[in-house]
């Protein structure tokens, strides 16, 4: 009997089991708790998410290609190569609720999301020497950076640009400074609204960073500070603008490309010009939805200059710029811009893609100066460009927009810029010649579809989501 | 006078002999119903290992002492014992078995009477199981008791089965029931990563060591299992050893695998090649304007651009690829088993080697099982034991494909949609043929032997137990479980391959540990007071642990074809390792009532804590309430009508549930591999959910059971099972960060009605008959979807106020008798026809039926007559459908000019010869793109099938036991031997549990030749 009761004790002494015994943890993921103890984890939330700025999600990439080529091919210097092309709907300007580009309305809000995470449990650590302090503040500043991009993303695609409405009453998006729960009903901001926490995360980033320039693909205090003039420049603040722009060009450590330098480039990591770049490898990289495979003639070869921008460009036979263009066996000679060309001579499927470099915050520096009429600065920063492209001394006087937007063109042609510049200083695209297969040849800044559709799936989740105009309401 | 100095003197000489020999008896057995005589009962002497079988005349004689008890039983007959009490006859008349009411059935943490069971439970037991050609105890359960569905979604021996117990109760969570072997739950489904076609972790137990199945339908069965119950249960229990002499079992047997249903089958060579070449006619006839000249010339310059190597002249062999990836498999299986015991000790123990050929070239399934059940009684209050069994298995498979290139090599995709009998297998200079669709395509008549997917599991099941009889009404059982799955695969393309080509050869190995461990405490008192008053009450506490570590490494650009290793190759892909825990703790209770063997009352109650559930929700309880009443045993029925032997009725309601798939489900987490530039990175990957639940089973049983003349019991039930709680995806507003989240809020209905008949139609001596039979209809209802929104599932539409298999397809309209193009119909706002098109786009998609089956069962018949048994098993569908979206490449209207020519196609297709066909005008391209989805490829699915069929003759034992065998029996054993079928002609009918069908190698059909031996 008394083998029994010891059975009896063994049994359930070996079983009795608390409560807390239920509480599992999977080997792949932490609880937020566990995930943000120390500074090393703010560093991994930090590049979770740059991360989110290129990975691929249900085909969305956003700097991983779609933020580059939505600016391109919406313009008049670059065209979907055909129309089954990747980036015919953007050409096109086909988007609708239903079948609109999700990258860049989730992608930006799942940037959002991790930042504002960061930003807030950062601010918790305690204990922190101050060596880790300083360490912390440039994660948090980088943190601040990346809010300001993502605000900055969603609003010049989903909101009117600053000059072209009432930005006091125009729609932006929702501004994200909090943990939005799944189930919660936000609704948009202004677009004036927008711009103001753009600006207050900008100057913390800048305030937050010291003036560095890290090589690794992070953004250091010269990147919050370039990124700002661009921000700055679209809300029409021309002398903050100016006054970054300035401090860029004359106190950073960027020099703008040699001549000799030009067409070597590209293949490259840390450029002389390059301010903030997106870092690629054979681990991390956007392979065949990537920049590079989408022109590539061995890749998806989706994208093509146009006729009449060749026509433009090719007139000044001296200007190196030139150097980089290939001929396409399907689209016709020079057709293929080689700013992609796969790095160090690699796979045209892992390429660095600059976010901002140089040369843009001289054109910024031009554009801003010329609004506040500060002529001189204005024709110099151009001078400045031209000069070093052309490698002869250039007679530039009298610089105007058009001038601006033009040097724009060829300087920045492939990288994302040419739809925006149109649209926030109220010019129309038009696209000549006979290879624009489209034929939606005119696009004003006030054709409703300038403005991306919200997707339909989101004004599903949240009735408080209001649609852009005439997207189906 | 002289009669009582006879017997005086004999009784003097009787005991003066048992003195120091034996006394004798001797007596004759008959049937209580009729008087007559049984021959072939067996006589034991209880405790001992002597006996003895009654003769032709139902007499038998037998040396024992004059204390001894003798025990007679026949099948069919109940047991009886009797006591020599120092006779010398001893006459016994058997009365038969009430069918079925006797039986001792196996349920939750227990055994019980059938009589006084309350709940819904079907019985399988070993003899249906053993005598099936099989590897897994599932396939033998299709048919054999009402409500049950099996589905098959590979015929690779070895791969997993599906199986439904009242329908489909859950969109997202798992809709297989729960197994429990030996009173431990255990891993059931594939644990394969890496193999389309799953391996079927149950056939790691040899189904030869079952005893019996009990299938636990309702809440009043199966809610002591708590929040797995949802979906059924399957109680398997092993065999174990009887005290008596070793009993030892060998079987072998050998046989042959094939196809059960001929697949799709071909069209001749000079058919196909005049339908490809009237393919490309038409298309320059109807699409390009050509006229007849024109288009045949046309036509004849395609077939040489692409059926080039095609040469009437060569031998038909040389085209035949069916021939060369198909077979006929081997089948071979041995077993033996010991059981026995003494007193104290009793034991049962197996040792088999099984070898599976599938009839595709390349798929083959071999398994070695071993076990050992042991129980011993230390004294009279404490016995322990323990069962444990080992298996190895390894699955070699080709793969299905679930889209992309890995379809390509799945033969009988294959060999319809490229390979094509205008294709050579062998150049003329004997090289393999790889200009196959211009070389895209692979030739796997090469690729099958240089690749692999193999599937390796080694499983080991053990349970020990210790019972501790407290008091003779009270006892104390405790069981560990430790159920260990080292799953163990392989995937390799080698350089040479088709699919290794592009790679230099790829290699993906993955290792598995999947363990459960699982301890039981139950308390368990009963007893009977007042006489009439029986009291059942069971206490017990569980915890479960279940731990699954997994590892893999790919890798690419071997440096040779000959070792497949990771290790060698040059481009590391990939290494990952991961570990998951789910944790159980578990609370339970029962207690059952009977009054004076009519009135029977059963509750049940069961506290689950899952690991897997939110804070709020963590622990769920589960409870059953039923009773049952024996109206036989009420006074009013006294005056009964004779042929009405036994009258049953019972209720049970309760609740059970089904814990969501996913682990961590509830938990805010944040996840990594996020990286960037080289340098880890996390992000909030998951919201947390503190409310995420189980899905919530509601069961209503209602049940009548009789039993009439005797021999044939009915059981009648119907069910009404509302889950509620389900779990569905919910898209969120992306401004959170998020897309979507899991929330239980959809509900689903299943109701139905079963018939189980059970008949001992014929109990002779000579000459037994037995038949059951079973028929179930269930009727399945989606009662509520998040918003009422539609969900859309492929050719399936998961509506409210629908069922769960409501298809939503385009309406096929026929084909045009004037030109032969196919027809939409067109349908307004509100489904109704109105009208047809020849632009399959402009027609939409409408509900077009379900492809749930009205009725379904199964009839068995099980016939003994002197030395020879026959048994066999149908079972039945009636009223299903099933949609074959295959049909886009097997049937494909000419679309594909590289796609196969079945006989179908050259059959039913229009022509202006045949303008009322089936199938529209042959035109290469398909410009019309008749082969979509639609209608068109609904069938019909009604089915009988022979499911299974045993016959058997066992040698006369005169003979066989001077060589020291009891009994020897030679048998013939099948399985899928005979299908009719609305569909027979060219698919099996037994799909998926859904009732489709893709691309899936079809069901196999197995015959055996076997040799049993008892000695």
């Amino acid at each position: 009997m008394k083998k029994i009761f010891l059975i009896l004790a063994l049994a359930v002494g070996f079983t009795a089991c608390s409560e807390d015994w239920l509480e599992v943890e999977p080997s792949s993921s932490m609880s937020p708790d566990a995930a943000f103890t120390n500074i090393d984890d703010a560093e991994n939330a930090l590049l979770g998410v740059y991360n989110a700025l290129w990975t691929r999600d249900n085909n969305a990439t956003y700097y991983g290609a779609d933020m580059f080529t939505f600016g391109d091919v919406k313009g008049d210097d670059v065209r979907a190569a055909r129309p089954g092309a990747r980036v015919a709907t953007q050409y096109n300007y086909t988007e609708s609720p239903e079948a609109s580009t999700w990258g860049f309305w989730n992608r930006p809000f799942v940037g959002l999301l991790n930042v504002t995470t960061l930003i807030e449990r950062a601010g918790q650590m305690e204990d922190i020497s101050q060596a880790d302090q300083d360490k912390l503040d440039q994660i948090i500043g980088q943190a601040y950076a990346l809010r300001a991009l993502f605000h900055f993303d969603l609003v010049r695609i989903y909101g009117r640009m600053p000059n072209n409405g009432n930005p006091a009453t125009d729609l932006g998006v929702p501004v994200i400074d909090r943990v939005v729960h799944p189930t919660e009903n936000v609704t948009r901001n202004t677009v004036e609204e927008v711009y103001t926490q753009i600006f207050n995360d900008i100057e913390l980033a800048i305030e937050m960073l010291p003036a560095n320039n890290p090589a690794d693909g992070t953004i250091g205090g010269w990147a919050a500070k370039a990124l700002g003039a661009r921000m700055y420049l679209y809300y029409q603040d021309y002398d903050r603008a100016l006054e970054l722009a300035e401090d860029v060009i004359n106190n950073g450590p960027y020099t703008l490309y040699s001549y000799e330098e030009y067409a070597n480039v590209w293949s490259q990591d840390n450029t002389s010009e390059s301010i903030f770049e997106i870092m690629f490898n054979a681990q991390q990289n956007s392979d065949r939805e990537g920049l590079g495979y989408l022109w590539d003639i061995t890749g998806y070869n989706d994208l093509s200059l146009t006729e009449s921008f060749l026509e433009f460009f090719t007139e000044d036979t001296e200007d190196v710029r030139l150097q980089i263009l290939a001929d396409d066996p399907e689209q016709g000679e020079n057709a293929l811009l080689m700013k992609f060309p796969g790095k160090n001579g690699g796979s045209p499927r892992i390429n660095n893609h600059r976010v901002i470099r140089l040369a843009e915050v001289y054109l910024i520096a031009a554009e801003a100066a010329l609004m506040n009429n500060n002529q001189e600065v204005a024709d110099n920063m151009i001078k400045e460009l031209y000069d070093e492209r052309t490698n002869r001394d250039n007679d530039i006087t009298d610089v105007d927009l058009d001038r601006i937007l033009e040097e724009r063109r060829r300087e920045l042609v492939g990288e994302g810029h040419r739809f925006f510049d149109l649209m926030r200083t109220g010019n129309p695209v038009i696209r000549t010649g006979d290879d624009q297969w489209t034929s939606l040849n005119e696009i004003t800044p006030d054709n409703f579809r300038v403005i991306q559709p919200i997707p339909q799936t989101e004004i599903d989740a949240n009735p408080e989501m209001e649609q852009n105009p005439n997207y189906g309401n | 006078m002289k009669k009582i100095i006879f017997s005086g003197f004999l009784m003097f000489a009787l005991l003066s002999v048992s003195a120091y020999a034996q006394h004798r008896v001797t007596g004759t057995v008959t049937d209580a119903s009729d008087g007559s005589t049984l021959p072939g009962v067996s006589v034991m002497v209880k405790g001992t290992t002597t006996g003895t079988i009654t003769d032709v005349d139902g007499e038998y004689q037998i040396n024992t002492s004059s204390d001894a008890v003798l025990e007679f039983s026949f099948v069919g007959m109940t047991t009886i014992e009797v006591p020599v009490d120092g006779r010398n006859i001893v006459d016994v008349s058997m009365t038969s078995s009430l069918v079925g009411l006797e039986e001792v059935i196996v349920v939750a943490y227990g055994t019980t009477k059938r009589e006084s069971f309350t709940g819904s439970a079907s019985v399988v037991d070993s003899e249906k199981i053993s005598n099936m050609p099989i590897n897994s105890v599932e396939q033998a359960l299709s048919g054999s008791a009402p409500g049950i569905q099996i589905g098959n979604t590979s015929g690779q021996p070895g791969s997993a089965v599906q199986m439904r117990i009242r329908g489909t109760g859950s969109i997202s969570s798992s809709n297989e029931p729960l197994y429990v072997i030996d009173g431990v739950p255990v891993a059931s489904g594939s644990l394969s990563q890496n193999t389309s076609f799953g391996g079927n972790a149950l056939s790691a137990l040899n189904p030869s060591d079952i005893e019996s199945v009990s299938i636990l339908k309702d809440a009043a069965a199966a809610s002591l299992y708590g929040s797995r119950a949802a979906n059924g249960v399957v109680l398997i229990t092993t065999k174990s050893g009887q005290e008596g002499k070793t009993q030892f079992n060998f079987k072998s047997s050998m046989g042959f695998n094939d196809f059960a249903v001929d697949f799709y089958p071909m069209a001749s060579r000079e058919d196909a090649y005049n339908l490809k070449h009237e393919g490309f006619a038409n298309y320059g006839r109807f699409y390009l304007g050509m006229d007849d000249s024109d288009a045949a010339a046309y036509a004849d310059d395609l077939m040489d651009q692409t059926f080039y190597a095609y040469d009437p002249e060569r031998p038909t062999s040389d085209y035949d690829w069916k021939d060369e990836i198909f077979r006929t498999g081997v089948n071979i299986n041995h077993e033996i088993s010991a059981s026995g015991g003494t007193e104290n000790t009793r034991y049962f123990t197996s040792f088999s080697y099984l070898e599976q050929e599938g009839f595709a070239v390349g798929s083959d399934y071999d398994r070695i099982t071993g076990r050992l059940n042991l129980e011993h009684d230390a004294s009279e209050y404490l016995s322990f034991g323990v069962n444990t069994a080992f298996t190895r298995s390894k699955q070699n498979g080709i793969s299905e494909g679930d889209g992309g290139s890995f379809t390509f090599v799945n033969p009988v995709f294959a060999t319809q949609f490229y390979l094509n009998p205008l294709f050579p297998i062998y150049t003329e200079d004997g090289e393999y043929n790889e200009d196959i669709v211009f070389g895209n395509y692979p030739n796997i008549v090469k690729d099958i032997p240089l690749n692999a997917m193999t599937n390796n599991l080694f499983r080991t099941s053990n349970q020990v137990f210790a019972q501790a009889n407290i008091t003779p009404n009270l006892n104390f059982r405790t069981t560990f479980g430790f159920d260990a799955n080292l799953q163990d695969e392989d995937r390799y393309w080698s350089p040479l391959s088709n699919d290794g080509e592009t790679h230099n050869g790829y290699g993906h190995k993955r290792h598995r540990i999947y363990r459960t461990m699982t301890s039981s405490n139950i308390l368990n008192y009963n007893s009977t007071f007042g006489e009439i008053h029986d009291l059942d009450v069971l206490l017990g506490y569980e915890i479960e642990r279940m731990h699954d570590e997994k590892t893999s490494t790919e890798a690419s650009n071997y440096p040779n074809a000959s070792l497949p290793h990771t290790t060698v190759a040059a481009d590391p892909l990939s290494a990952n390792n991961w570990e998951d825990e789910r944790k159980m703790i578990s609370y339970l209770s029962r207690v059952n009532y009977t009054l004076d063997n009519t009135y029977y009352l059963s509750t049940s109650f069961r506290r689950d804590g899952s690991s897997t559930l939110g804070e709020n929700e963590r622990w769920g309880d589960f409870f059953s309430v039923s009773g049952s009443v024996r109206m036989t045993q009420l006074d009013f029925m006294e005056n009964r009508p004779d042929w009405l032997d036994d009258l049953k009725v019972r209720a049970s309601y309760g609740t059970n549930g089904t814990l969501p798939s996913s682990l961590y489900g509830h938990l805010p987490l944040y996840g990594f591999g996020f990286d960037y530039n080289n340098n880890p990175g996390m992000r909030y990957t998951q919201v947390p959910n503190e409310d995420l639940s189980w899905e919530k089973n509601n069961v209503i049983n209602f049940g009548v059971d009789f039993t009439v003349f005797d021999r044939v019991t009915f059981d009648i039930e119907y069910y009404n099972r509302k889950t509620t709680d389900l779990l569905l995806q919910v898209p969120v507003s992306r401004v959170s960060g998020f897309s979507s989240t899991w929330q239980n809020v959809g509900e689903m209905e299943n109701k139905g009605i079963e018939l189980n008949v059970n008949s001992s139609n014929i109990q002779r001596a000579n000459f037994n008959w037995t038949t059951s039979f079973n028929i179930s209809r269930n009727i399945n209802e989606i009662v509520k979807l998040y918003e009422g929104e539609d969900i859309l599932d492929g050719s399936f539409i998961l509506r409210e106020g629908k069922s769960f298999s409501t298809l939503y397809l385009r309406e096929w309209a026929g084909v045009d008798p004037e030109d032969g193009m196919g027809m939409w119909y067109l349908h307004d706002e509100d489904g109704n026809r109105t009208g047809t098109t020849k632009e399959r786009t402009e027609a939409r998609p409408v509900v077009a039926g379900n492809t749930d089956p009205s009725l379904t069962g199964g009839i068995y018949n099980s016939f003994n007559y002197r030395n020879f048994d026959l048994s066999f098993m149908f079972n039945y569908s009636i009223g299903g459908k099933m949609v074959i979206g295959s049909e886009y490449f097997y049937n494909d209207d000419g679309m594909n000019w590289q796609s196969t020519v079945n006989q179908r196609q050259v059959d039913d297709r229009w022509t202006p010869d045949n303008p009322n066909a089936e199938n529209p005008r042959y035109v290469w391209q398909n410009p019309q793109e008749t082969n979509f989805a639609s209608t068109r490829r609904v069938y019909d699915n009604d089915f009988l099938r022979l499911k299974s069929l045993t016959f058997g003759y066992s040698l006369p034992n005169e003979l066989t036991g001077r060589v020291g065998v009891d009994r020897m029996r030679l048998f013939f054993s099948g399985y899928n031997l005979l299908t009719f079928a609305a569909t027979d002609d060219f698919i099996d009918p037994e799909v998926d549990v859904r009732g489709t069908y893709n691309q899936r190698i079809p069901a196999m059909k197995t015959l055996t030749f076997g040799v049993e031996l008892n000695f």
